[in-house]
């Protein structure tokens, strides 16, 4: 097995990783990178523990083989703070208490930036199907849409709203 | 970890036709499908050719009379793009049931049709929009229906050394209307137990259809379309009476499984609901 050598651009710096072939994203970001904030649940694309934003989309990171990153721009849950401090979404998980074992929040929180990133006012409908790809067996979903909600709205407003 | 292969990453489609040319490569496309067949070990790669730098095969096509969608368009380009929401509604709907956000943003319309799952959420549109599916290899290119080119589940006439290029589809008339609908265990992330699209060129002032397309997904080994059903939706005016008879003898033309998912005899009564479903919604 040839390693293959891959050129990306992960959280905003450009990378250049030489890896076995047969690696994910997800394997890449979390043993290559120790960025651990992704998880894997299924591994088969059926949880989105693992979504992270692959150009602009949400994407499952255990179904993409690194090859397939060449050139491209991942942001995983580690990029999305800036300077020390929460993005919008993670401070308005934390203040809708829309975390409970926490194993799906940041793949939940990549899904809804996906959504935010195009959409900066999301009815309650659009929010539930951006995150129809993503399992949340603890918090029964009603505090997580609240979440996204809520960040929409300090960001329309412009608000440092739950930024320390 | 998934197990040992090698992987090609050919930068052009006519190096991707020389890579693949001895018939020893796994083609990657998404990946979706792929990827958890290699980690079930249902698949076991040598050789993986990634496709994702043929930026050529990622185009939505306006040629005249047909819309000509590259074989790397992911399900997510169908649904947002422009030309396909005015053009090919029923496969927009079809593209925006499958899987979750993220398999539509990776999953490509080439690698839905390659796989040739009974219950691609992709074909039932297809099927009634006539698609043709558009194949190159080293040889040259040649173009066969959908329905010639899945000959059973998981099987295609796709031969060694080829690769689907793209699918060609004609454009719906401004007097057609259609309508995809799918039955699933929950909204998301559900495969289908049964799903029906419909076309139809419909006259509402005389309530009555010259034309029409039906094919129904998941519950036959093969997705074809249905003359016999076709006919019937043109025989007079499609009032509740004949929506309800047309509906009823759905059935007669599918040929379940019964598996994990749904029984068999319960597909064959689900065909025949969301049948009546589609047929009320499309002449209301």
């Amino acid at each position: 097995m040839n390693s293959v050598m891959v050129d990306f651009t992960l959280n905003g710096e450009p990378r250049t990783v030489t890896v076995k072939p047969n690696m994910t994203l997800l394997e890449v970001i979390r043993d290559e990178f120790a960025l651990t904030g992704t998880k894997e649940g299924c591994g088969q694309g059926e949880c989105g523990a693992c979504t992270v934003i692959l150009d602009g989309k949400a994407v499952d990171s255990c179904l993409i083989l690194i090859s397939q990153v060449q050139g491209r721009t991942v942001t995983t849950i580690e990029g999305l703070g800036k300077d020390g401090s929460l993005d919008l979404l993670q401070s308005s998980f934390i203040e809708a208490g829309a975390v409970q074992c926490g194993y799906c929040t940041p793949g939940m929180i990549m899904s809804a930036k996906s959504l935010l990133l195009k959409n900066s006012n999301p009815s309650v409908d659009e929010i539930k199907r951006a995150i129809s790809g993503n399992l949340c067996r603890c918090t029964g979903y009603t505090k997580i849409i609240k979440a996204v909600q809520l960040a929409a709205m300090n960001a329309r407003d412009g608000s440092a709203g739950g930024e320390k | 970890m998934l197990q040992a292969f090698d992987v090609i990453r050919p930068r052009s489609l006519a190096d991707a036709l020389d890579a693949i040319a001895d018939g020893n490569a796994t083609l990657l496309a998404g990946g979706t499908d792929l990827l958890v067949r290699i980690k079930k070990r249902l698949l076991k790669p040598q050789l993986v050719v990634d496709l994702s730098a043929l930026s050529e095969l990622t185009e939505i096509e306006d040629e005249r009379e047909q819309i000509v969608i590259g074989s790397l368009v992911t399900h997510g380009q169908i649904v947002e793009s422009t030309l396909a929401n005015r053009y090919l509604p029923v496969l927009v709907q079809g593209c925006a049931t499958v899987g979750s956000p993220q398999i539509r943003n990776t999953g490509t319309l080439g690698g839905n049709i390659a796989n040739a799952s009974p219950a691609a959420d992709s074909l039932p549109p297809l099927t009634v929009l006539d698609a043709r599916v558009i194949i190159q290899s080293l040889a040259g290119k040649r173009e066969l229906s959908l329905d010639a080119f899945i000959t059973s589940p998981g099987k295609t006439q796709l031969r060694s050394g080829e690769l689907i290029t793209g699918i060609a589809v004609q454009k719906m008339q401004d007097n057609e209307r259609c309508l995809y609908r799918k039955l699933g265990q929950r909204k998301a992330l559900a495969i289908s137990v049964a799903s029906v699209a419909v076309r139809m060129a419909f006259d509402p002032a005389i309530r009555t259809s010259s034309a029409s397309g039906i094919a129904f997904g998941a519950v036959v080994p093969v997705i074809r379309r249905v003359p016999e059903l076709e006919r019937m939706l043109s025989q007079g005016p499609l009032d509740l009476q004949a929506i309800k008879e047309i509906s009823e003898r759905a059935g007669e033309f599918c040929a379940p499984i019964s598996d994990l998912r749904a029984s068999a005899e319960y597909r064959r009564n689900m065909c025949s609901s969301l049948l009546y479903e589609v047929l009320y919604d499309l002449t209301s």
